[in-house]
């Protein structure tokens, strides 16, 4: 039985890849441009994804041997991102909990209780952290679209038809937002996936492209460009426009559902990875011993 | 407390002393002198109540009595043994110790004069409670025995169940004092050879007084003392330790108890009801489902209702908010501390259910109900809502018995939690539920293990039950045989 | 129990969060409403009276007046004449008058943010507002807003009702038509004020109504 199920791997994938994007989501005036930009990362990632996997196993069958050291460096290296992302999406999250979600607490004082709590899950076997993705990322794809689905009455296509010019800067501006939420779950996906082949990792990165984009289009096409563009959290404000019958009048419970575990996840699996990466890294340095295989 | 006394002499009269030595002022001790077969002499002893007293005489004073034979080329106790006595099972033994052990636990002793050899004959007869339905474990449909506190009696319950000698029931001793025969039970072809190792190393590691029921032994072998979820299983019934051994589990049969364990324990068991698997499967499927969403309910509930009217109120519907807000004001109380007053005074009541006579039980159920439903909230000390959504709590609890304690802290610690931070608390406290729930493990196996490889195969029987057509493969706790169904 | 799991447990209680407010501390706000009358703006706010009873099974509503030479000056003053905690989370109908500038509408746009209103709350417009929210005697300001929803029905037009809609019609200096009430005795909806630039510009008749409906697709009925 190995302990990397791939349904386990899409799963956890899949929500560090989706991670805090729906608190950073952001609009320009330009919806085409926006949604080419969102697009063009998606489309990018699950490319990318397929090629490093691909990369990893020709790695894998020349055998190739560093030096300890060299490799201890490029283990730390791939650490200090790792570390980056997710003391990141530990701030968005703190952040979005002071201003949306209870105003009255400090963000300094959420983003540590975010940061124990993933350094809690990191220190577990990674198993558990599998099983945490599996049990979770149903939940907020269902959120998700279950959201996209009650706020459709008040959806207008013609926030995005007809077409706008587009713009470069636009295009770029969401384009480097999109990549770095999907781009930033390559390594985690990498140390996590060692069983997992191609389709595993173009599948799980698919549907964290799926539901980007769900997100984006759940926002413009409620709000459109020019609103969206002035509000800090765009997509919880046209979630709270969904409602199910008389007793589910708000649904900002669910999305702050969808935001927390997608965040909190973000973090602990970076950092889970990061501290996997630091361990074998002194092991190079310090044991002589060449541990650079994923 | 195993002590060496020795070996037994040729000369009964010495043997005589050295065993009422043993037993000094022990009322209860019988000693019948015989002689038999013109000159030879001996002496019986056996602990009154222990042991089936007619079975003594028809076994053993009778054919000594009675006999006329003579005593061939072969020791006494040989022949006495093997060609007068008339009893079913007999242990020829020099060591004292083992008489000691044989007869506190119901054997007789026969002492022969000109012989060092010693005859314990298996004359056990204590009475037993009897069969009986278990009390926590009823069953509408099914089997309706129950484990009473004799462990061979036990034993020959579960062993009705699984006709074949791949069924093993290893003997061992738990206790300085008590002894505590506690047998390990498991099928030898299926059963996890590291977890038996494993369950063999703990029990030898226990160094403890006395065994006198089961819990003792679960609290010492447990993987974590501190975890408040069950990480090993226990039951009354014989059909439910048959399906877990069936299944490549360990069954532990202690003497002096009912309540049999059976480990490695995976925590979907604790959704599982017993009459799952002898009623219609998709009845039972939709009563899983209910209880799953029940525990759910029982830990959040409360919490999410606290969040919602402390820091959300926004969230609820406007004509529930004015509902709330009504019911609330006069209220002296937060609503928090509503919430833990309300759900104390609900364990109290569940407690003291448990423990009171029948004969005021319906008295004192009515009185509890008047005096904290109706009068309480007329009087304004609790809000109608909030003890509605307390004894909704309460009773999902009561949806997952072996859930209690798990749910008991979960639902304070969530109450705690939302009721200072809302949802962020809530859902704060939620993942780290879960996360805990992720990693108990039994025995070095995972208790959620169906999520270590899922698919449909591995859900057949945690989420729902599906039909035992297509129970293909048993849960792998093991990995010898894990085809259930050809 | 072990320190690790106790660690993140103490964490988030030093989270210390203060925003604790029981429900009977807030006046809920049901409807609000905004006019101008020179340079004086009065802002009304509607609630139900929990305490009054209810009359044909409808509970009662009452409504605070307060005054002030902006928006937001009215609002404070409204708070000030109330006991408990002004909440507008549960507002769900928002009334402005055809007298209202354009800065007025903008501060009211603002101010919904600030006070968490809905983006789902109705906007809809009268002339005289006190007078409309007294005679509502339904609970939640729901009376009228049924009566939004029951005319989009069966008169066969229907206005940008929502708050967002509003915000986006403002941010793009689009047009918008909102449900307008007459001012009689009885409740009733004359047709939709149209407003060019977020200037009140004209009331729609029914015909016109329902041509406007029909050409911006605001028509959602059956």
């Amino acid at each position: 039985m190995t302990l990397t199920d791939n349904r386990r791997f899409i799963s956890l994938i899949a929500s560090v890849a989706v991670g805090d994007f729906v608190l950073r989501i952001s609009f320009s005036n330009s919806i085409t441009s926006d949604l080419v930009g969102i697009l063009s990362a998606c489309l990018l990632s699950v490319l990318a994804a397929v090629l490093l996997k691909s990369a990893l196993d020709f790695y894998k069958k020349k055998s190739f041997k560093y030096k300890p050291l060299c490799s201890g460096i490029i283990m730390l290296s791939s650490a200090v991102p790792l570390v980056w992302t997710s003391l990141s999406s530990a701030s968005n999250l703190s952040r979005y909990a002071e201003n949306v979600m209870l105003k009255s607490g400090s963000s300094i004082l959420y983003f540590i209780s975010i940061l124990v709590l993933a350094v809690f899950v990191a220190f577990q076997h990674r198993n558990v952290t599998l099983k945490l993705g599996l049990v979770l990322f149903p939940i907020i794809a269902i959120f998700v679209l279950l959201m996209f689905a009650l706020s459709v009455q008040f959806m207008n296509l013609k926030y995005i038809v007809p077409y706008s010019a587009l713009s470069v800067g636009s295009v770029w501006k969401t384009f480097s937002e999109s990549a770095v939420c999907l781009f930033s779950a390559f390594i985690p996906s990498l140390i996590l996936g060692n069983t997992a082949k191609k389709r595993h990792f173009a599948i799980a990165f698919a549907i964290a492209s799926s539901i980007i984009i769900v997100c984006f289009l759940n926002t413009a096409l409620i709000f459109g460009a020019e609103l969206s563009s002035t509000l800090e959290y765009p997509y919880s404000q046209a979630v709270s426009t969904a409602s199910f019958g008389h007793i589910f009048s708000r649904m900002d419970g669910f999305l702050y559902a969808v935001c927390f575990f997608t965040s909190f996840l973000k973090t602990g699996v970076c950092l889970l990875c990061a501290i996997e990466l630091v361990k074998r890294a002194l092991g190079s340095i310090f044991f002589q011993k060449n541990q650079l295989s994923y | 407390m195993n002590q060496d006394y020795g070996r037994f002499s040729a000369v009964l009269e010495e043997n005589i002393k050295l065993i009422e030595d043993i037993f000094k002022g022990d009322s209860i001790l019988r000693k019948r002198k015989i002689s038999f077969c013109s000159g030879y002499k001996g002496c019986l002893f056996y602990f009154d109540g222990m042991v089936n007293v007619s079975m003594i005489n028809e076994s053993v004073v009778r054919p000594l009595i009675m006999s006329k034979d003579s005593l061939r080329d072969r020791p006494v106790a040989e022949w006495v043994g093997y060609e007068l006595l008339f009893a079913s099972e007999i242990v020829l033994t020099e060591k004292v110790e083992d008489t000691v052990n044989s007869m506190l636990y119901g054997d007789t002793l026969l002492l022969l004069e000109g012989s060092s050899t010693a005859i314990t004959i298996n004359t056990k007869g204590w009475r037993t409670r009897g069969i009986s339905e278990p009390e926590n474990e009823r069953v509408i449909q099914g089997s309706r025995e129950g484990f009473d506190e004799a462990a061979m009696f036990n034993l020959s319950m579960i062993r009705r169940r699984l006709l074949t000698p791949d069924f093993c029931a290893e003997l061992t001793r738990i206790g300085r004092r008590t002894n505590t025969i506690v047998f390990i039970c498991y099928l030898k072809s299926l059963v996890n050879r590291n977890t038996l190792r494993e369950l063999k190393k703990r029990l030898s590691k226990i160094n403890i007084d006395s065994v006198l029921d089961s819990q003792y032994i679960t609290e010492h072998i447990r993987d974590s003392n501190s975890s408040v979820f069950k990480t090993i299983g226990s039951t009354e019934r014989p059909d439910v330790v048959a399906a877990r051994l069936l299944e490549g589990r360990i069954a532990l049969v202690v003497d002096t108890t009912p309540v049999v364990i059976t480990l490695p324990y995976l925590f979907s068991e604790n959704f599982q009801s017993d009459e799952d698997y002898f009623i219609n499967y998709k009845l039972a499927s939709a009563g899983r489902i209910m209880r799953i969403f029940c525990f759910f309910l029982a830990i959040s509930v409360p919490a999410m209702y606290v969040a919602l009217t402390t820091f959300h109120f926004e969230f609820l519907p406007t004509a529930f908010a004015l509902t709330v807000s009504v019911s609330r004001s006069g209220v002296p109380f937060s609503t928090l501390a509503e919430c833990v007053i309300l759900t104390v005074i609900f364990e109290i009541l569940r407690e003291t259910a448990i423990r009171m006579p029948q004969s005021v039980g319906q008295a004192l159920s009515i009185v509890g109900g008047l005096v904290v439903g109706q009068a309480a909230v007329e009087a304004k000390i609790v809000s109608a809502p909030m003890l509605i959504v307390v004894a909704l709590s309460g009773i999902c609890g009561l949806m997952v018995p072996r859930l209690r304690s798990a749910v008991f802290f979960a639902r304070f610690g969530i109450l705690f939690a939302a009721g200072f931070f809302g949802i962020y608390g809530y859902l704060y406290s939620i993942v780290l539920f879960l996360i805990c729930v992720l990693r108990i493990k039994s025995f070095g196996i995972d208790a959620t293990q169906s999520l270590n490889s899922p698919s449909f195969q591995s859900f057949k029987d945690v989420f729902i039950r599906t039909s035992w057509k297509r129970m293909i493969k048993r849960p792998p706790i093991q990995e010898n045989d894990i085809i259930r169904k050809k | 129990m072990k320190p690790s799991f106790i660690l993140p447990v103490l964490f988030l209680f030093l989270v210390g969060c203060n925003g604790m407010s029981d429900p009977n501390e807030q006046f809920m706000v049901s409807s609000i409403g905004f006019m101008r009358t020179g340079a004086k703006v009065s802002a009304f706010v509607q609630s139900v009276d929990v305490k009054g009873g209810e009359q044909n099974g409808i509970p009662e509503t009452f409504v605070v007046k307060g005054e002030g030479d902006s928006i937001e000056n009215a609002v404070k003053n409204t708070r000030s004449k109330l006991s408990k905690k002004l909440s507008l989370k549960h507002t769900e109908l928002i009334l402005i008058s055809d007298t209202l500038e354009k800065d007025d509408l903008e501060e009211i746009l603002s101010m919904s943010e600030d006070f968490d209103v809905s983006l789902r709350a109705k906007i809809a417009s009268c002339n005289d507002i006190e007078k409309l929210l007294k005679n509502d005697s339904a609970s939640s300001g729901l009376g009228l807003i049924s009566v939004i929803e029951q005319n989009a029905v069966s008169a066969g037009f229907g206005g940008h009702t929502a708050l967002f809609e509003i915000k986006t019609a403002f941010l793009l200096g689009e047009e918008f038509a909102v449900t307008y009430f007459s001012s009689g005795e009885e409740i009733g909806i004359e047709g939709l004020y149209y407003y060019k630039n977020g200037i009140p510009t004209d009331i729609l008749n029914f015909e016109e109504s329902i041509r406007y409906s029909k050409e911006k697709n605001l028509y959602k009925g059956e």
